[in-house]
Formats: structure tokens, C-alpha cells, sequence
């Protein structure tokens, strides 16, 4: 189970990126919670659902309720898709952008 | 042949499997009888869950499967990732094999770090149109696919669902062209490279002027070290030539998703 200490949050505007890490700006659409901040740097082999998992911790997300995650606020991607993956093809700039929220928004 | 012919050769692929319940399962339960396997002809382009429903039918009684018992499927000691289309699984683990292709039916011990949890059709729905809205977002930044009305996304998939390649066609057809309904090349080429016990390889490549053997290439060059000499490159178990025009390849040999979904397997 993801615990929050696995995600450095990045406070600084251009975060240095190491290696095995990207950086991950979350974003909450329709009546997702707001994230305090929305930076992280998270190891790139992460997976989508683990994303999921940490977000709905992260946020108290109750039981029962889940979160969807979308890129480019076009396609929820595959909760096994590794987030490599994703930045390497859907990155902008230095960073891989998604947006969370409770119910399906776009897919 | 023309377009809709090769497309048609596409849909009408198919592959033998004999689903049989897990012995293992079956002699836990303390059954006695053995049901019979179940033999069916699956097109590879479909997906295995729009069996389940009869395949519980037929094998959950004999293990005294609960409603939380959810069904799983395997190919020897690999589970099969429900999500993946039958001619991707099929091309990944089946080449060699005697058919019909030998799958065993699972109902406890759900390997869930191995495969996504399957919570009924709207799950598979809900993945397929993902997929194809992906998909349209690397070849029109999703413009096309923005303008679909819900009844064509219904249409989509009850032509997955029944498989039906008129239907499905009907709407798809719109995903080959740009967003005034002309042809025009895509601006990334939606596809995927699989290959046994290695991670999914996704990237980019645009269609202008390229050809099938550049998706080889920019495979290697993301890999240097992998030696390829001794590989194909699968698409419907088949191996494209070279040569071969991406943007056409994209056009009529993509799974329904609308993905060039490719096995990268040893020569046999």
C-alpha cells in the first residue's frame, strides 16, 4: 500500500528529475478534492493504479468509491500502464500531467 | 482486394481454444465429476471476458464458485490479462502450440498483481473506448473522436460485443480521417510492441512518410541491447513487411481499438 513518505512532494517550480524518477503534476477535475500540492516526483515504475491507490489515501477517498485518472484529459489509461510509459509518451516539458476525479469525466 | 476486404480478413481472423476447469480447483472442491472442455473459435480480435459469462455458466457450479469467486484464465502458469485482445495473447503465448489453444478456467486465487480486477462487460467497455479515445488522440488530438454522439460510442461497442464488423465499421471509419472528413496522414500512429516477460513498449511515431520497419527501428534504438536478428515482429500473427506504408497499415490492420497491437516473438 502506498504510504505517503514513498512520494517526495516538490515544492520548488523546476524539480530536479534523478534517473529512475518522474515528475507527476496531479490535477482534480469535477468534486475531486484539491491536493495541498500538486508536485511529486515518483519512481517510473509506478503503475496507474498505484496512482489510484495513493490518491485515494491521500484524499480519505471512502471505501467503495474510487478515482479515475486521465491524460491529457482525453483517455483514462489502463491501471497497469507504468508511468514511464505515459511520460515518455504523453510528458509535456518535464513533467507528465494528470487529472483525477471521482466520477468518469472523459473515458 | 479492396479496403473493407482486407479489413474484413482482419475481423474474420480467428483462433481454436478448448477452456478447461482447473483440475486443481476442481479436486479442492472435492467434485467428482470432470466437466467436459468447451471448445469455441475466437476471433483475435475480440476479448476473452465476452465469454466469461458462459464459461461460469458451465465450470462455477463444479468448483462451488461464490459471487466473489471472479473468474480468471490461464495459459499454463501465466494469468491472461483480460484487457489484451485473444490475437495478442494468442500470438504472445500460443505460436508453438498444438491447437486447439489449451486455456485453463480459474475461479479462486485471483492473481491480482498480475491482472487488472474484471468487474463485469462495463469494466471491458469502459477500456476498449479508453483505448480508442487514446488512440484518437495520437492521430487527431482527439478531435474526431470528441464529436461522437453516445449512441456512436453505443454502436461501437455492441459491434465489439457482437461482433460485428458492419456496425463497427459504420462509426470507425470516422476515426480515418481527419475532423472534416478528409484523409489526411495521422499525427502519431497509434501502436504497442509485446513481448513475453518485458513490460509493454509504447512510442512515438508519426505516419508522414514512414513505414512499418521504422516501428522496428525506433524498437531497437529504444533498446539497443536487445538482438533482434533472431525475432519477428507479429501483427495478427502475421509479419509485415518492411516496406509497408505505416499510415495504410494503420488504417486497415489495426485491432478494433484502433491500435497495431505487435508481438515481438522468436522465430520459430
Amino acid at each position: 500500500m502506498a504510504s505517503s513518505t514513498e512520494l517526495s512532494s516538490v515544492a520548488s517550480p523546476n524539480p530536479s528529475e534523478s534517473d529512475d524518477k518522474i515528475v507527476l503534476s496531479l490535477r482534480a477535475a469535477g468534486n475531486a478534492p484539491q491536493l495541498k500540492h500538486k508536485k511529486f516526483a515518483v519512481e517510473k515504475d509506478r503503475s496507474v493504479a498505484w496512482v489510484v491507490q495513493w490518491l485515494c489515501q491521500k484524499l480519505k477517498i471512502e471505501e467503495g468509491e474510487t478515482m479515475f485518472v486521465y491524460v491529457q484529459q482525453a483517455f483514462a489509461p489502463p491501471l497497469d500502464t507504468d508511468l514511464e510509459t505515459l511520460y515518455k509518451n504523453y510528458g509535456t516539458g518535464d513533467k507528465l500531467v494528470l487529472t483525477y476525479c471521482k466520477t468518469q469525466a472523459w473515458g | 482486394m479492396s479496403d473493407m476486404d482486407q479489413r474484413r480478413e482482419v475481423w474474420d481472423g480467428k483462433v481454436p481454444v478448448s477452456f478447461i476447469l482447473s483440475q486443481q480447483e476442481l479436486q479442492q472442491a472435492g467434485g467428482t465429476t470432470i466437466p467436459e472442455p468447451v471448445f469455441m473459435l475466437l476471433p483475435r480480435v475480440s476479448y476473452f471476458p465476452l465469454v466469461y459469462d458462459k464459461l461460469v455458466k458451465l465450470y462455477a457450479r463444479a468448483v462451488s464458485a461464490s459471487l466473489d469467486d471472479k473468474i480468471w484464465l490461464s495459459y499454463g502458469p501465466s494469468p491472461l490479462k483480460w484487457h489484451y485482445p485473444v490475437g495478442i495473447l494468442f500470438d504472445l503465448f500460443a505460436r508453438s502450440t498444438e491447437l486447439p489453444w489449451e486455456i485453463t478456467v480459474h475461479f479462486k486465487d485471483y492473481p491480482t498483481d498480475d491482472i487488472l480486477i474484471y468487474e463485469g462487460k462495463e469494466a471491458l467497455e469502459g477500456h476498449f473506448l479508453s483505448k480508442l479515445k487514446e488512440a484518437d488522440w495520437l492521430k487527431h488530438g482527439a478531435k474526431v473522436i470528441q464529436q461522437f454522439t453516445p449512441s456512436e460510442f453505443g454502436k461501437l461497442w455492441q459491434s465489439i460485443s457482437q461482433h460485428h464488423f458492419e456496425d463497427f465499421w459504420s462509426v470507425n471509419q470516422k476515426l480515418m480521417l481527419n475532423i472534416k472528413g478528409e484523409m489526411e496522414p495521422f499525427k502519431f500512429v497509434p501502436f504497442s510492441i509485446y513481448r513475453e516477460g518485458k513490460r509493454l513498449y509504447q512510442g512515438l511515431i508519426a505516419s508522414q512518410d514512414t513505414t512499418f520497419g521504422d516501428v522496428m527501428n525506433l524498437y531497437q534504438k529504444e533498446f539497443p541491447s536487445a538482438s533482434l536478428a533472431d525475432h519477428q515482429f507479429l501483427l495478427h500473427g502475421i509479419e509485415i513487411p518492411a516496406v509497408a506504408h505505416l499510415q495504410w497499415v494503420s488504417e486497415h490492420l489495426s485491432y478494433p481499438d484502433n491500435f497495431l497491437h505487435i508481438v515481438l516473438t522468436r522465430k520459430t
